[in-house]
């Protein structure tokens, strides 16, 4: 209990340092929000004036806690282009990206336990070596093109699905979830190749090693040594991976996202950066940060169930 | 000399070769890129608007009538040291940083590694659109903004080999001889981690080449008229039902650029 | 008469992993009663670990040649279904190895491998009866506090205890035969006497056969009735543990026992 208390501290740490750097980052740009605010043509008095009520003034440190103070009551700012509280632009913006997020892991998890599984348990054959090319293979491809792959073959050939056609989580949640599908799989692929192509290196590791042939001493069946014994073992470094792997999901989603033309975090980045909507930008990064460092809090926890070695006192 | 002929004898495998294969096929074309492309890569012609592949047009016309082929000689070009100069700032600083870290430990360590974690939190490629997005695009300002958002995965690497490194024998064998801190750091530690850098060195490219095509597909990447193999596929997926060549020969350069090199990084570490 | 437990005839193995085939044990002959502890002695590659773990069916199949007969209870392990080996693998047959630090599963608490052959030969013993028994094995093994132990992970345990465990594990299904190879080496010496002298209590309470492989000569001699000599795979010499030790026959085995070093007990 101590120990998840330790770790939930250093969490929140580093989530304040996130804050900082975030919000530091949009300090030194160069350019007055006042300006950008107002535009071009503003008088200069007009423009001290919204200075002085933005608190564009006041000392830098003092500027960061007035906005982590906003930002921990849910106020994010406003808008330059679109003159509206940008939680409210994003709000609704968030579920998409994080159901595609959660979805690709899912994904990636389902299909590259067993695929592993069976790789390592066919080491050095024909099989094994016909799925190590196609790892290699499916590691090498960016997901966005994956996802163009997917669009004209399914939607274009097969007519499987209308490219573009995407339907809102409010308007009907299953056709959503049936849309999101094949960009899931798209942002999935390489990670699954990673995937797997790790387990079976760690299953084969793990099989070499000394408690496998004690289990085997016990009259355990191969099946019986892999499941009861290897797989939980070899599952270790997996997590740390699939841990790290959360980040790049998310920022695959963000690419992914255009190419299947949905309308989510990516969508809403990619506008307020050609719009230099510096608030937005702000907002949304801040807000993928604090779920990589979220997802990373849960996979640590995670390995400590399956590492009993990594639980101290 | 003896010692390359020696190193190519125990990496010899099958890994190795496809990779170097794959690899220098690329460079070639990348450098006969910078002097020679069967067209200008600009060059439009209205007759050959999506132009299947063809003996003219071995790879098609896009929707200009611009020859594919010629547009992912110079793409390639673009990617290619694109990534080499995103590396290389990426590696200098990294050492930099992540050498001083592991090297004196301490205090300044625990900071910068604390903000090294909080760096982390960022996806490179997200890190990278927010420096463009302070920055404004430009193939410069990709550059710059790739390199710093590589920064802390290098540093991190650096830091964990001299944290390793700073406690064997040799390294205090050499204090005792009096080598000062920057000797140590530089002559005698940096050879030793060298077999590790270069491996995350190939790593870092190719995550580099991925970034860098996703910027460009997201249209923040190298501007336009200049060709980029991530804008070509935006591009191209207008006109995916009519001309799917256009899509499929610049996906498949960074396929096989990725590939190419990947192979070459795990043969290089093959025993 | 006492029953033979194990009898080996003839027992050969050669090597297939390179180009020449090697021939690492050759024309090994004895026999094993109940009851009995049996030393067997020799530098390493002498051919006594494989031997042993040829009885515990642990030798790959692949790159790898038998010959000869492993009878126990007059059956032949070796040309044995592997179904019914299995079967006899950690309930009549157990072993012990050299790594009790890496010997036990990491990942899964010591009374889950305590318990684990009496889950898989005797299912019909309910999950409470496992555990009493678990419990009852720790504690035959002088274990302080068997509840914590057996709750505990691997990690959690000295180098000794965990041999305990390893002990314990072995015994939990009552086999005939223990088969322990050099499982007091990575100990430091007094966890070694203990060991020795948990195993010759266990010998006598239950009268389980023994097959105790070591390097060692000072260890054979404590806990052996009857003692095999090996070199390269072949058999130097066997007898009765005094007859070795007080008036061996072959120069290989004269040479051996003086070089063990003179330790006044």
């Amino acid at each position: 209990m101590k120990h998840y208390g330790k770790k939930l501290i250093a969490m929140l740490l580093t989530l304040l340092g996130v804050s900082f750097i975030v919000f530091a980052a949009f300090e030194i740009i160069p350019g007055d929000p006042a300006l950008s605010k107002l535009g071009d043509n503003a008088t200069p008095e007009a423009l001290a004036a919204l200075r002085a009520q933005m608190g564009l003034d006041r000392p830098f440190l003092l500027r960061y806690l007035d906005w982590l103070g906003d930002c921990l009551k849910g106020n994010l700012g406003e808008s330059y282009s679109y003159h509206m509280p940008v939680i409210r632009m994003i709000g609704d913006k968030l579920p998409i990206t994080l159901t595609m997020t959660i979805l690709s892991m899912l994904l990636t998890l389902l299909i590259s336990v067993p695929a592993g599984v069976l790789l390592s348990k066919y080491a050095y054959s024909k099989f094994d070596r016909a799925g190590y090319v196609a790892n290699q293979f499916l590691m090498a491809i960016p997901s966005f093109f994956l996802g163009i792959l997917l669009t004209w073959f399914f939607g274009l050939i097969l007519k499987w699905f209308t490219p573009g056609g995407y339907v809102s989580y409010k308007k009907d949640f299953w056709a959503f979830l049936s849309y999101l599908f094949l960009p899931s799989i798209a942002i999935a692929i390489p990670k699954c190749a990673m995937s797997i192509k790790l387990l079976r290196s760690a299953i084969l590791a793990e099989a070499d090693k000394d408690y496998v042939r004690t289990a085997y001493s016990r009259g355990n069946s191969t099946m019986e040594v892999l499941y009861r014994h290897v797989l939980k073992n070899a599952m270790i470094p997996l997590v740390t991976f699939w841990g790290m792997a959360v980040a790049d999901t998310i920022a695959g989603s963000i690419v992914v996202e255009q190419v299947f033309n949905i309308p989510g975090l990516g969508r809403i980045l990619l506008t307020s950066i050609s719009h230099r909507d510096y608030p937005v930008v702000e907002a949304v990064i801040l807000l993928i940060a604090f779920v990589v460092v979220l997802m990373n809090f849960i996979v640590d926890l995670l390995y400590r169930r399956l590492d009993p070695r990594m639980r101290k006192g | 000399m003896k010692t390359i002929r020696e190193w190519i004898k125990k990496h010899r495998n099958f890994n190795f070769f496809a990779g170097a294969g794959i690899t220098s096929l690329i460079l070639l074309v990348a450098l006969v890129g910078i002097f020679y492309t069967p067209y200008a890569s600009t060059e439009m012609n209205a007759a050959a608007k999506n132009a299947a592949p063809s003996l003219q047009h071995i790879m098609g016309c896009d929707n200009y009538g611009r020859d594919i082929f010629s547009r992912v000689m110079e793409g390639i070009r673009n990617t290619f040291f694109i990534s080499l100069a995103t590396v290389a700032i990426g590696t200098f600083a990294g050492i930099l940083v992540g050498s001083v870290c592991g090297y004196f430990g301490g205090l300044p360590d625990d900071i910068l590694m604390r903000v090294n974690d909080a760096l982390f939190a960022f996806p490179s490629i997200l890190l990278a659109l927010v420096i463009i997005s302070l920055l404004g695009t430009g193939t410069i300002n990709v550059v710059l903004a790739l390199g710093i958002a590589f920064i802390p995965s290098f540093a991190r690497i650096v830091r964990s080999e001299y944290k390793k490194q700073v406690t064997l024998d040799y390294v205090q064998s050499a204090r005792l001889m009096g080598a000062g801190h920057l000797r140590l750091i530089f002559v005698h530690i940096l050879p030793n981690i060298v077999p590790v850098l270069l491996s995350s060195v190939m790593i870092g490219f190719n995550n580099a080449v991925l970034a860098e095509a996703g910027l460009s597909y997201l249209g923040i990447g190298v501007q336009p008229p200049e060709a980029s193999l991530g804008r070509m596929l935006s591009e191209a997926q207008s006109y995916l039902f009519t001309a799917p060549w256009y899509a499929l020969f610049p996906g498949l350069v960074i396929v096989l650029m990725v590939l190419g090199f990947a192979l070459l990084a795990e043969g290089m570490t093959e025993e | 008469m006492a029953e033979t437990i194990l009898e080996v005839k003839d027992f050969g193995i050669e090597f297939h992993d390179h180009d020449r085939p090697e021939r690492v044990v050759e024309h090994v002959d004895f026999s094993l009663q109940k009851g009995e502890i049996l030393g067997i002695v020799g530098e390493s590659g002498s051919g006594k670990s494989m031997t042993a773990l040829a009885i515990a069916g642990l030798l790959p199949r692949k790159k790898l040649r038998k010959e000869g007969q492993i009878l126990f209870l007059g059956e032949d392990l070796m040309t044995m279904e592997r179904k019914k080996l299995r079967s006899l693998q950690g309930d009549e047959i157990s072993m012990i190895f050299q790594e009790p630090m890496t010997a036990l599963n990491p990942t899964m608490r010591v009374g889950m491998q305590v318990e684990e052959a009496l889950r898989i030969h005797h299912p019909e013993v309910s999950a409470e009866e496992r555990k009493r028994r678990a419990l009852a094995w720790l504690k035959n093994v002088e274990m302080d506090d068997p509840e914590r132990v057996y709750e505990a992970y691997p990690h959690e345990l000295s180098g000794g205890m965990r041999q305990r465990v390893m002990i314990a594990a072995a015994m939990v299904g009552n086999p005939q035969l223990l088969i322990a190879d050099e499982c007091t080496t990575a100990l430091d010496v007094t966890v070694q006497a203990q060991i020795i002298r948990l195993l010759l209590e266990i010998n006598q309470k239950e009268q389980v056969s023994v097959l105790f492989i070591s390097h060692d000569l000072s260890l054979i001699r404590q806990i052996s009735h009857r003692v095999i000599v090996m070199q390269l795979g072949h058999i130097v010499e066997q007898g009765d543990v005094e007859q070795i030790f007080n008036a061996p026959q072959e120069e290989y085995t004269k040479h051996l026992i003086a070089a063990i070093p003179q330790v006044v007990l």
